[in-house]
């Protein structure tokens, strides 16, 4: 079939005189120019500087993590590693068979497993219906009750096991239930401390999802139940497996609650790396266990990685208020489901303040002015406000740092490149950087001990060391709240301000900063909660002399002595209470209507 | 003024595929104070052609030039062009006079000359005195308002409109079309306007360009167009629902390829023609028919009454509905011919049946 060529068409439309549109005969004068501008648009040699600048700033930002991450925690994990597995006849690969020959390492590996897969069950069970009640329903004091929800899991894990082991001991309010010493009690803890893991990562997702396919199978003929779990589930299925994986991930790696309630009865990776660095100074078997773990963590993390970028590509930050719903019947299962969680949380806290105010000779604040001493027998070289100073000064340090950090990366990751080869650079960089998440925190302490203590890197005086760590710690919660608001937000909005004449620099400070501005105070505060509670690694680094609060506190508890537990226990009070104002402080600054946007990880 | 020269944009395509030309060899001139509308079906390129001009996408090959200077090395914010997307797109954390003070600040005016220019702009696109409002509260057309005052506000070299009016209703589309004109009128712009609707085109665009596939395909004024389309495609997308080929033996009609829209036949006792009722449609003020002629296939025609289907009613000829197209741009009548979809709701279906045959690839 042969077609003529339209392009080839000899008419030129230029020369046809038809004006289909009226002009007014009497325009209006066109207004004047704004400013002066040049009359012709002239390639000016700072167009190319600023291609070029664009480039090298963004590997420059790029750099920025990556030498962070290199330096501070690549570096101390090998060379601690290093230390274990070196030997003067070379690598030492039998150290493998030695330490899994034992019955007793394999089982530590089983039950490391297995404790962490069955708490991150467990508070799915719980965690959903409450993803339900407080992001999905709407009615009054729900930004509150979200408030209140995350409090937990910005609590130190010390404090966390203390209060629960105050909570079941056998002189405790329930320690007629005999579960003192229990695994039930660590499996308490850690839904207690990774409840609202779930509950904010479904829930985030949960606020924002399409009511509309539900009910298309609704008028389909499905039921309430067939609906939810053939439509609902699928649909929320990729957070919910992130969520599971992310608590899956902090029981595995759990240190806090498995020392003080683990006791040695129940040893982890974790606790019994520990162990192995402290008590018995082999560090051949901490550094095959080390390794373990890490190849635990990176498995479990690329599979996140994995249901994460499937989460992502669904996330929209519009219509966050389109599905909600007044609280009905259909409600109450949750409600119930979430009241029982609410009690139950109440409890150890509520022990714990109370026990805090008992003393020897009857109720009173005396616990509390022991924090201005230095305790029974002079156990500490300062008193507990001092660490509690200290711990606010690095706390502060490490948010700031792990903020810079973490935007820097955040802004590199954000970008769609359109080069493939770039996308995997990037995608392969945002597993790595979650990796400070799960390898354990006391590998990255005793790391930090025996690589950052000679030239040119010689920390071990400074006051640095200990943020420097905490940072590294809290950095991928920062990533984790700060980049998926970065990566959902409208490429065309930065696009709209180009074209309105903003300059690279600008349309980042003009359009990027103002968007991720509230997520961007949430993790801040999540960074800062963190660092104060950090245990795992600050109990390797804190100086004698300026101990962090959580260091003090295991330290109280680990002498006998009602007197030294009772300061413990106020000093756990003051820690609570200084994580939980700093979270309720920034929900409440990111206002009722957008706290749903804050917090998924 | 600006002229495309031989524009190609390429995508990567999905892992292992070969990449998607988008735009495919387009040439095109727009000069100072001329309204240029981009026609053509959902994706055939006319977005990603408007998005490589405005700089947001790289070219594969070929030239963009504003007076001569190649706009390659140029960023986004220094070419001076405004662009205004399908749904507006405004900033959710500026108010609507944040919004369209937005480019004024780029332009470093002074803060009472840019309240003054928002005013002025506000007035302009029928929003007085809204400039403290979030745009979260503002309703659709209202946010396309605030849009197109923010793309006017820095007095744009030249104003891209990406589908401005498509995520509208009807009603609200047909005014707010009447308002955009008046408002490109009076501010002399330079506008692109991208759209699949030829009706759209047809009442905005001093000039327009017909694009499938990501070539152009016709470039004319619209009544150019409308008279005689290059090719049975372009006779198809702005309204012709009937294509009759060389030797199409209808008496009446000029021989050659010939294009008739439904009112080209009209049924009249007087008429030279006969065919067969295959369907009736009332219209709102007319019927719709879709007529058997002996030799000729299915043919779309108007009545004044509702015939029954199967009767046989003689039709009449009206030359000022036809359009003779180029010989050898039309084919065999097929089943397509039954094909009377409006086009300027329909396109992407008018579009999808037709590319079996018609494309000349």
């Amino acid at each position: 079939m042969a077609v003529a060529d339209p392009i080839e068409r000899p008419a030129d439309p230029i020369e046809r005189p038809a004006d289909p549109i009226e002009r007014p005969a009497d325009p209006i004068e066109r207004p004047a120019e704004l400013i002066e501008r040049p009359a012709g648009l002239i390639e000016r040699p700072a167009d190319r500087a600023l291609a070029v600048g664009r480039r090298v700033g963004l590997v420059l930002l790029a750099a920025v993590p990556l030498v962070a991450l290199g330096l501070f925690f690549c570096y101390p994990v090998v060379a601690l590693i290093g230390r274990g597995l070196w030997s003067d006849s070379g690598l030492d690969l039998g150290a493998f068979a030695d330490v899994f020959g034992r019955s007793r390492m394999r089982s530590l590996v089983v039950f490391t497993i297995w404790q962490a897969a069955v708490s991150a069950g467990l508070c799915l069970l719980l965690g959903i219906p409450g993803a339900y009640l407080l992001y999905r329903c709407r009615f009054r004091g729900q930004a509150v009750l979200r408030a209140l929800v995350t409090v937990p899991f910005v609590l130190p894990t010390v404090v966390v096991g203390l209060a629960f082991r105050t909570l079941f001991a056998a002189d405790g309010p329930l320690g007629s239930w005999g579960w003192d010493g229990s695994l039930a009690v660590v499996l308490a803890a850690h839904v207690f401390l990774n409840y609202a893991v779930v509950v904010r990562t479904v829930g985030a997702t949960w606020a924002v999802l399409d009511e509309r396919p539900a009910q298309a199978a609704r008028s389909l003929g499905a039921g309430g139940v067939r609906t939810f779990l053939t439509v609902t589930v699928p649909a929320l299925g990729p957070a919910i497996a992130g969520a599971a994986a992310m608590v899956f991930l902090f029981c595995a790696t759990s240190f806090g609650v498995m020392l003080i309630l683990g006791g040695s009865k129940f040893r982890t990776l974790e606790t019994e790396i520990y162990r192995q660095t402290t008590d018995i100074f082999d560090l051949r078997t901490a550094a095959v266990l080390s390794i373990t773990q890490i190849v635990l963590v990176t498995g479990v993390l690329v599979l996140t990685g994995l249901l994460r970028r499937r989460a992502e590509a669904r996330l929209s930050l519009t219509g966050a208020r389109a599905g909600s719903r007044r609280l009905g019947r259909e409600a109450l299962p949750a409600l119930l489901v979430t009241a029982a969680v609410g009690v139950a949380f109440l409890a150890p806290m509520l022990v714990m303040v109370l026990r805090s105010l008992q003393t020897p000779t009857g109720w009173g604040l005396g616990n509390y002015r022991a924090l201005a001493t230095l305790g029974e027998d002079n156990l500490m070289l300062v008193p507990v406000t001092d660490a509690l100073v200290n711990s606010l000064r690095a706390a502060a340090i490490a948010a700031a740092l792990a903020v810079l950090v973490g935007v820097a990366l955040c802004v590199v990751l954000a970008r769609r490149p359109r080069n493939r080869g770039v996308g995997r650079i990037l995608g392969a960089v945002d597993t790595v950087m979650m990796l400070p998440l799960g390898v354990s925190a006391v590998t990255v302490g005793f790391g930090f001990l025996i690589a950052l203590d000679r030239p040119p890197l010689d920390l071990r005086g400074s006051a640095l060391l200990v943020p420097i760590a905490q940072a590294m710690v809290a950095l991928p919660l920062v990533v984790r709240m700060v980049l998926p608001v970065l990566r959902a937000a409208d490429d065309r909005l930065r696009q709209a301000a180009a074209t309105l004449g903003a300059p690279p620099l600008r349309v980042w400070t003009g359009v990027d900063l103002p968007l991720m501005a509230r997520a961007l105070a949430g993790a801040a505060a999540f960074a800062f909660a963190v660092s104060l509670g950090e245990f795992g690694a600050t109990s390797f680094l804190a100086r004698p002399q300026t101990p962090t609060l959580p260091v003090v506190i295991v330290r109280l508890i680990s002498r006998p002595g009602a007197a030294n537990t009772g300061t413990a226990l106020a000093a756990a009070t003051v820690l609570a209470l200084a994580c939980a104002l700093v979270m309720v402080a920034v929900d409440t600054l990111a206002g009722a209507r957008n706290a749903a946007r804050i917090g998924g990880f | 003024m600006l002229s495309l020269t031989d524009v190609r944009v390429t995508y990567v395509g999905a892992r292992g595929s070969d990449p998607v030309t988008a735009v495919d060899g387009v040439e095109l001139d727009l000069a100072d104070g001329q309204v240029l509308a981009l026609l053509g079906p959902s994706g055939c390129g006319k977005s990603t052609l408007l998005r490589a001009i405005a700089g947001l996408e790289p070219l594969s090959g070929g030239r963009i030039c504003w007076d001569d200077t190649d706009l390659a090395r140029i960023p986004v914010h220094r070419r001076h062009f405004g662009l205004m997307f399908q749904d507006g797109v405004l900033f959710p954390h500026r108010t609507v006079a944040g919004n369209i003070g937005y480019g004024l600040r780029q332009l470093g005016l002074a803060p009472a000359r840019r309240r003054h220019r928002v005013d002025e702009l506000l007035e302009l696109v029928g929003l007085p005195g809204l400039g403290g409002r979030r745009v979260t509260e503002l309703s659709g057309g209202q946010q396309q308002r605030v849009a197109l005052a923010r793309a006017l506000a820095p007095q744009p070299r030249l104003l891209l409109l990406d589908e401005p009016l498509a995520a509208l209703d009807t009603a609200l589309r047909s005014r707010l079309l009447t308002d955009l004109r008046t408002v490109l009128t009076r501010t002399h712009s330079t506008a692109l306007y991208v759209t699949h609707d030829q009706g759209e085109a047809f009442a905005i665009a001093d000039r327009v360009a017909l694009m499938n596939e990501g070539r152009i395909r016709q470039v004319g004024s619209p009544s150019d167009v409308w008279r005689e389309p290059a090719d049975e495609w372009v006779a198809r997308f702005v309204g012709y629902t009937t294509v009759l080929p060389v030797g199409h033996g209808v008496p009446g009609l000029p021989d050659g390829p010939i294009a008739l829209r439904p009112p080209a036949l009209v049924v009249d006792p007087d008429g030279r023609l006969a065919g067969r009722v295959l369907e009736a449609r009332p219209a709102p003020d007319t019927v719709r028919l879709t007529v058997e002629l002996p030799g000729s296939g299915a043919v779309q025609a108007i009545s004044g009454t509702l015939p029954a289907v199967g009767a046989t009613v003689r039709l009449a000829v009206d030359l000022s509905a036809t359009a003779p197209l180029p010989a050898g741009s039309a084919k065999a009548p097929d089943h397509h011919a039954q094909d009377d979809q409006a086009p300027d709701d329909q396109a992407p279906q008018h579009h999808a049946s037709l590319t079996s045959g018609t494309v000349n690839r």
